[in-house]
């Protein structure tokens, strides 16, 4: 099980968390992507910061296997 | 001596009324507690200014202005300074930021900021070159517009040196006018190019030429930046758009763009795009700050009408303000009405605000011909130039449109014998500052339903109030970003920052702390500053913590029509975030909480504001 929580305006469209079975390693970067695109945000990742639980940033590279949980927020606020 | 590695720990103390300068001591522990720029700025004019708060003038000489680095200025790429003081148009502490050089020279100079006092009689500037100050005639600068006063500088100077200033609007007192830097760059929330213009004040320039504080662990703050580089070099979207995309992404993918006083918040209108801008306008790009690997810069050119207008980007937040905010879609009219903003020391954003206002009011009748002089009408370039010098030199219907959206709505509705609110329910404002252009009724922005209504800075979109409190989605964030000073643009995860700021000052700062401490202890001071108010301003939160009344109503147009926010989960909202804050369920901070903080002579101040409330 891979959960992704949501913050701010991302997590009233999308929902705090969503927990999903991944049966593969995928990679999180890509794997958020496609949800965003499924559920229609208009968002592209590169605006958003996705964390580990303690606030670090997670690797380009990271996969489900790496991690278990995940916290997506934007990264640019203003501007 | 070094008193906290990072920083010099002293402040130049500069008296306009009697031309004395003196050395501001700032000791550790206040630094620690307050971490420097926007923090320092409120724990510095509470302790100067605090007991007389409500009486004091922000466009009189007991008005002090801050001008202030933090502990990551010159060590974390990108650069941006913190000016401060009693804000013109709140009443109270905004912590404003621009993009300057000159932070990178204080600290130079052996310094961490300036604070200045009183008034001179007569125009000046304030020199600075190492350790020396000057407080220097600028009567001959005085009047000039920024491009024109950056060239008689370099001319008196022999070089380029790094300023800030202020361009005709400040001089006026104008509470929409900006501290500027670098011809584009402006600190506009706060309405301190104002505060400046009171003090006679036409510029700060610096010239530093030592070292930097030494940091506490070289070899740590060696990794983390090198680590940051890697991580900001790799936004190559942003590096070649800068913000200037969001002129088509805010307002036609997110719909949250103002458009003719926020009537609506999208557009379609394919003209009004970024791409178009790259193309036909774009003269330098990419364009970097000091220090600044992300250089999201860039320089725009349009000839109209005869007049070479040069402006930056235009960002995001011009483009939507001068742009569609006042009907204007055609890109080359929106850079020129940025280049003249820019040039005549106008924040884009409150003025946009304004002036959109003014249409509005125009185009319901409430304002006529009589009352302004000429027609106001959306997208009508010539017209809207007018509008903009006659507030700047407060000609006319300009002189009640320069004391920003708030006070005119409030002017307009005794010139015109309605009730108040009548005129206030078109200002686009929370507690007399003008919201940034990122709209909250779409939901597919960032800022939340509470963002402004709750923001200790107002309207200020770069610094919104969010739940839950102890994220980066709250204002602590804001705050911490802002007086560390580094660029939101160039800043990384929560845990790399942290790790920075240690780095740097050897501080064992934690994010715990971030959250119940640091960034609690200076909103909830900025908010007790902020509830006092005064003189001709004071916030009830029951009425003022709240939405412009436009917010409430369903967006017209666009993929998200009929969206608004219902003023009942603003409530809860709001209730949430003082709870998590420790304010009581009117948002003034509780006795037992300011204690924790450390602010223990806000004790009483919170009792008495209750008190006056009749909530105690
Ligand atoms: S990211 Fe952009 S605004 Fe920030 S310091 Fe760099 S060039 Fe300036």
């Amino acid at each position: 099980m891979f959960c992704l929580h949501f913050y701010g305006n991302l997590a009233h469209s999308i929902g705090r968390t969503i927990c999903l079975d991944t049966e593969k390693c995928v990679n999180i970067y890509l794997l958020v992507e496609e949800l965003l695109r499924s559920k229609n945000e208009p968002i592209s990742v590169d605006e958003l910061l996705i964390t580990t639980a303690d606030g670090k940033q997670v690797a380009h590279e990271s996969t489900t296997c790496d991690l278990s949980e995940v916290r997506v927020m934007r990264l640019v606020r203003g501007g | 001596m070094v008193h906290v590695f990072g920083l010099w720990g002293r402040l130049l103390d500069i008296d306009l009324s009697s031309g004395k300068v003196a050395e501001m001591r700032i000791n550790p522990m206040t630094y620690r507690m307050f971490i420097g720029g926007r923090g320092l700025a409120a724990y510095i004019l509470w302790r100067e200014l605090g007991r007389k708060w409500r009486d004091v003038d922000p466009l009189g000489p007991e008005n002090i202005l801050t001008v202030l680095t933090g502990p990551l200025t010159g060590y974390y790429p990108g650069i941006k300074i913190s000016v401060s003081g009693k804000s013109p148009q709140s009443g109270g502490v905004v912590g404003s930021t621009v993009s300057s050089h000159i932070a990178y020279a204080i600290k130079a100079c052996g310094y961490d900021g300036l604070v200045i006092r009183g008034a001179s009689r007569d125009p000046v500037y304030i020199y600075v070159k190492d350790g020396d100050v000057e407080v220097r005639d600028a009567s001959k600068l005085w009047g000039l517009g920024g491009m024109d006063l950056i060239k008689a500088l370099r001319s008196e100077l022999g070089k380029d040196t790094p300023s800030l200033y202020i361009g005709p609007a400040g001089e006026n007192l104008v509470r929409t006018a900006a501290v500027m830097a670098r011809w584009f760059h402006a600190a506009g929330y706060g309405g301190y190019g104002a505060v400046m213009g009171s003090k006679k004040l036409k510029a700060i320039v610096v010239d530093g030429s030592g070292p930097l504080p030494p940091v506490a662990s070289m070899d740590e703050f060696t990794k983390l930046r090198c680590s940051v580089i890697d991580n900001v070099v790799g936004r190559a979207t942003f590096r070649k758009w800068g913000t200037t995309s969001a002129i088509w992404g805010v307002g036609h993918d997110t719909s949250s763009e103002p458009i003719r006083n926020w009537q609506e918040e999208w557009h379609n209108r394919e003209e009004f795009n970024h791409v178009l801008i790259e193309w036909r306008y774009w003269v330098k790009n990419p364009w970097a700050d000091w220090g600044c690997p992300l250089a999201c810069m860039k320089v725009s050119k349009v000839r109209i009408g005869g007049v070479t207008y040069l402006s930056d980007g235009p960002d995001y937040e011009m483009g939507a303000y001068l742009g569609s905010n006042l009907g204007v879609f055609e890109v080359d009219k929106m850079i020129a009405l940025s280049a003249m903003a820019d040039d005549l020391g106008l924040c884009g954003i409150q003025t946009g605000n304004v002036m959109g206002f003014a249409v509005e009011l125009y185009e319901r009748g409430v304002l006529t011909r009589e009352d302004v002089g000429y027609e106001l009408r959306w997208g009508d370039f010539e017209g809207l130039k007018r509008l903009m010098e006659d507030i700047t030199y407060r000609r006319g219907i300009g002189r009640v449109l320069a004391e920003g959206t708030y006070r005119a709505a409030v002017a307009i509705a005794r010139m015109k014998g309605v009730d108040p609110s009548e005129v206030l329910k078109y200002a686009v404002q929370v507690k007399g500052i003008g919201i940034g252009a990122h709209g909250i009724r779409s939901r597919k922005d960032y800022p939340q339903p509470i963002a402004y209504a709750a923001s200790v800075q107002g309207g200020d979109h770069t610094s919104v109030a969010g739940l839950p409190a102890n994220s980066e989605e709250s204002e602590s964030w804001s705050a911490f970003l802002d007086s560390a000073v580094v660029c939101s643009f160039t800043s990384v995860d929560e845990d790399t920052m942290i790790k920075y700021v240690n780095a740097v000052t050897g501080w064992t700062l934690t994010k715990e702390e971030l959250y119940s401490v640091v960034g609690p202890r200076i909103l909830t001071l900025q908010r007790v500053m902020l509830l006092l108010g005064g003189p001709d301003v004071r916030w009830d939160p029951r009425l003022h913590d709240e939405n412009p009344p436009r917010f409430y109503e369903p967006l017209p147009s666009g993929p998200y029509t009929g969206g608004f926010v219902p003023r009942e989960e603003v409530r809860k909202n709001l209730e949430e975030y003082y709870k998590q804050l420790g304010w009581d369920e009117y948002g003034i901070p509780t006795e037992e909480t300011v204690r924790k903080l450390g602010l223990y002579d806000l004790a009483d101040v919170v009792k008495d504001i209750r008190k006056e409330l009749g909530v105690s």
